[in-house]
């Protein structure tokens, strides 16, 4: 199920909420922490690629096996460590690792590695179509990280219903942001997140409305766009350099709002639970250097990633060229994360060549007082932005050739004029879009004192607060983003 | 302004989105944009809806609902152009029920989707070699769910059409409410399905024509009908079967009929000397096959020749008025066209186009169709010479 639908905006929400908070109420906390892992676990199986066959639990037995597992093991790991026996416990920590992985990789990668083997050896293996279960690597990272700090002795569960909650709590399920055990868990200890509060769910609700909007509005606006451009790449029509940046661009703004708006959804919907999740986005494209731009791009897998492969690795505790190597491991592998094919993997070494460069930069002109100039940063900024969007398209193209063709055309290869993606109105949406991206302040900072347990007063405008002024504003986002959840298709060549 | 408590922001909220959702479903049921609230019923005060033309399968799956019409007219956009519905030769009520670009897939489903509120007794349907096409998949804005009847017959009733929350509460339902507001000058409108000809002004530049010309002679070029798919089936033939046998069973008289295409286009056709041929042969054989039992048999009219209608010139480049009478461009023809093929099929009017086929007599048809285009090509090349 997608938050943006309305199943899930006129149905699940609502009975879950009404259940959570009814036996919250009441006191029976198991009950409502059963109640809301049984549907969130509903949730989950509602999704099929096919959309006349929404019920699909096929892949409810992965996540549930997937749980019981890594919870069987946690157990066994926080036994071994408070005991002293670091050995066992590490031996169940890799063999849990490596479990997860394994299934990460038969679902995920198994029709890759064994189209590139053939490719490489001429060998004809067949695996046959693997349909890829929703959200596995979500829900694999995010077990890892409980398995890695149970080993670590931070997180310590022994009670299963509470361990299949931390997993399978919708708002984070399909998408993130990745959350851990010790950030999540303890704030269902607390007894006032088992009760309705109209602060946090104003607040919660808020949120919720303003990434719908930046989901369905703009970024569902931006989507046809970019899919013309990247779309005449496909059909192999060479664009010109206006052209290529230009369709590249509104898919930059589109991954953006696409993406910040579904964690602004899943951040206001924990919200809503008295539940404060961690933030996934800042701003990105204001980023002055690429290091700035992977701490405010996917927050929380980027820390992940730092945390459980890079520093692993060794960080930059072993030198400056192996820093560099970790830098770019963790950029490969993370590009690979994102999906099976070479132009992820593509993606991933550029900007862990990026970062590199950005490294090496910093180190040789750190102590330059131009460096630290605005003219310097205003060039930083743009060089980073160029850099991303270059990123982007390996990331959006369907084949390496059609990513090479278009990065042609934006170097001017194929000439600066062509034919253009976008009318008068795509332009001034996509120019829209950007300044919102550019000089908005993104949700995080509207919403900047709306935490859990914090007040809201004494905050200035631009900052939400539960005033008819805001009230009006969600109001207005969250019908426009309602009313653009359905629409009518239409046949584009009418006159006959 | 002062902040008030959570739950007044809350009760603000609420009602705003409220007022702002149901205003939007307000205007839109009020303005019926798509014409499938209270299009033509009583009191219908929106006099023309210049978005249909954008909609029309989902317009029409619900217009015919209600029209409680004898005769259907299937087919695609050379029906929805050429052929009224008030021709005195129809029985009466008649519906339009072509659809822009359909295939023979689309078309079966719009029939029994029409028939599950009124069995028609006539049906004509319109046939071309492309209609045929193996890959021919339906149209973007085709959905089975908003039919009445799934594709082995069974009612749809369980599911709520998505149609009516589309077109109630969606940003381009408001924009199309606002376009029908400001077009309410423009007159355009789908009289009993028939698409109106003040949208097809444009086809009165030669210009324009010139450039649709272009545009579909590369289209003939770079898609070219596909007989079979790779396992030698053809999904359109599958539903015209399933639609002779779904009239013969229900004692509807059924009319198929070719479309008169213009001689270049036929041109087209007719060029590596034997596709037509196999289409027609197989069309007759399908025709026959699946219509035991019929109390009328189907009948197939061709109307594709070389003609002095056929081989209306078109306008030069150069031109500033647009004389063709008979086509709009190369590949649709006027009303004119449609009245004589009309009068020709139901009312024996003889107007020296088209005839009607059977297995039995379709090699002298074909042989004397290919003695037509040879001549007609001869006096292409005598032209040519001449100009030189």
């Amino acid at each position: 199920m997608l938050f943006n639908s309305y199943e899930f905006l006129l149905a699940f929400l609502p009975l879950c909420l009404v259940g959570f908070f009814l036996l919250g109420e009441a006191g029976w906390t198991r009950a409502a922490s059963l109640w809301l892992s049984v549907l969130s676990l509903g949730f989950y199986a509602w999704w099929n690629p096919d959309p006349t066959a929404p019920w699909n639990p096929k892949y409810l037995g992965i996540i549930v096996g997937s749980i019981v597992f890594n919870y069987l093991l946690g157990v066994r790991i926080s036994a071994a460590i408070g005991r002293g026996a670091r050995a066992p416990a590490k031996l169940a920590l890799t063999c849990g690792v490596t479990v997860n992985l394994a299934v990460l990789a038969y679902y995920k990668y198994a029709n890759f590695f064994a189209d590139t083997l053939n490719a490489v050896t001429g060998t004809h293996f067949a695996l046959g179509h693997i349909a890829l279960p929703l959200a596995i690597s979500f829900f694999t990272f995010t077990q890892i990280a409980y398995l890695v700090d149970s080993f670590h002795d931070v997180t310590k569960e022994d009670n299963f219903r509470c361990y299949l909650l931390f997993v399978a709590f919708f708002p984070h399920l399909i998408a993130g942001p990745i959350v851990l055990y010790r950030s999540l868990m303890p704030q269902f200890a607390k007894k006032e997140t088992w009760r309705f509060n109209p602060d946090n769910f104003a607040a919660g609700l808020s949120l919720f409305a303003f990434g719908l909007f930046k989901k369905a509005v703009i970024a569902d606006s931006l989507s046809p766009i970019a899919n013309r451009a990247f779309g005449l790449v496909e059909s192999g029509t060479a664009l010109g350099v206006a052209a290529a940046w230009f369709g590249v661009f509104a898919y930059a703004l589109q991954l953006y709002f696409d993406f910040s708006g579904y964690s602004d959804m899943a951040v206001g919907l924990g919200r809503m639970f008295n539940v404060s999740f961690p933030l996934n986005f800042d701003s990105p494209y204001k980023a002055r250097d690429i290091v700035d731009f992977w701490r405010r791009w996917h927050i929380t897998l980027s820390s992940f990633l730092r945390d459980h492969l890079y520093i692993p690795l060794g960080g930059n505790r072993l030198g400056g060229g192996r820093r560099y190597f970790n830098l770019f491991l963790t950029m490969l592998l993370g590009g690979l994360w994102h999906g099976a094919g070479w132009n992820f993997i593509i993606w991933g070494a550029l900007h862990g060549t990026y970062l590199i460069v950005n490294h090496a930069w910093s180190r040789a002109v750190e102590k330059r007082p131009w460096a630290h100039t605005p003219p310097a940063r205003l060039a930083g900024w743009a060089l980073t932005f160029v850099a991303v969007l270059v990123g982007w398209v390996f990331f959006r193209a369907k084949t390496l050739p059609d990513a090479l063709t278009l990065v042609a055309g934006m170097v001017g290869q194929h000439g600066l004029a062509g034919i253009f993606p976008g009318s008068m109105m795509d332009r001034l949406l996509v120019a829209g879009a950007a300044v919102l991206a550019f000089f908005a302040p993104n949700t995080q900072e509207i919403f900047r004192l709306a935490q859990v347990g914090k007040s809201a007063a004494d905050t200035g405008p631009r900052h939400w607060q539960p005033s008819r002024g805001w009230a009006v504003a969600s109001a207005v986002v969250l019908a426009a983003g309602l009313l653009q959840l359905s629409g009518v298709t239409e046949f584009l060549y009418f006159q006959f | 302004m002062p902040p008030a408590t959570s739950a007044k922001y809350l009760r603000w909220l609420a009602a705003l989105c409220v007022l702002l959702v149901g205003g939007a479903g307000a205007l839109n049921y009020a303005m019926d944009p798509y014409g499938i609230h209270h299009y033509g019923k009583p009191g219908d005060w929106v006099k023309s809806r210049p978005r249909i033309c954008n909609v029309e399968r989902l317009h029409k799956a619900h217009a015919v609902r209600t029209t409680q019409a004898e005769t259907l007219l299937l087919g695609n956009s050379r029906v929805l152009t050429a052929f009224a519905p008030t021709h005195p030769a129809l029985w009466q009520p008649a519906y339009n029920l072509a659809l822009s670009a359909a295939n023979i897939y689309e078309c079966r489903r719009y029939l029994e989707h029409a028939a599950a509120f009124h069995p028609p007794k006539l049906v004509l349907l319109g046939l071309d070699l492309w209609m045929f096409d193996a890959d021919s998949l339906p149209e973007a804005d085709f959905s089975e769910e908003r039919l009445a009847v799934d594709a082995d017959l069974r009612p749809q009733t369980h599911r709520l059409p998505p149609d009516f929350a589309a077109a109630l509460f969606s940003t381009s339902a408001v924009r199309d409410s606002l376009l029908t507001v400001l077009g309410r000058g423009k007159k355009v409108s789908y009289p009993q399905g028939l698409r109106d000809e003040s949208l097809l002004q444009p086809y009165l530049k030669p210009a324009h024509v010139l450039a649709e010309n272009a545009r579909w002679r590369k289209d003939m070029r770079t898609k070219p009908y596909d007989p079979r798919r790779p396992d030698g089936a053809n999904p359109q033939f599958d539903a015209l079967a399933a639609m002779i046998r779904f009239c013969a069973q229900r004692d509807i008289r059924l009319v198929l009929f070719i479309h008169p295409l213009h001689a270049e286009i036929l041109d087209t056709a007719l060029a590596d000397g034997h596709t037509y041929r196999e289409w027609m042969t197989s069309l007759l054989a399908c025709v026959e096959a699946n219509a035991q039992g019929a109390t009328t048999p189907p009948e197939v009219w061709d109307f594709c020749g070389f003609n002095p209608i056929t081989t209306e010139p078109f306008p030069q480049p150069g031109e500033t008025v647009n004389r063709m009478r008979y086509y709009w461009e190369i590949s649709h023809f006027r009303r004119e066209v449609g009245d004589m093929m009309l009068g020709t099929m139901l009312a024996a009017e003889s107007h020296g186009l088209g005839r009607r086929v059977r297995s039995a007599t379709l090699a002298d048809d074909l042989a004397r169709l290919e003695k037509e285009h040879r001549e007609w090509r001869g006096h292409l090349e005598t032209a040519k010479t001449t100009t030189r």
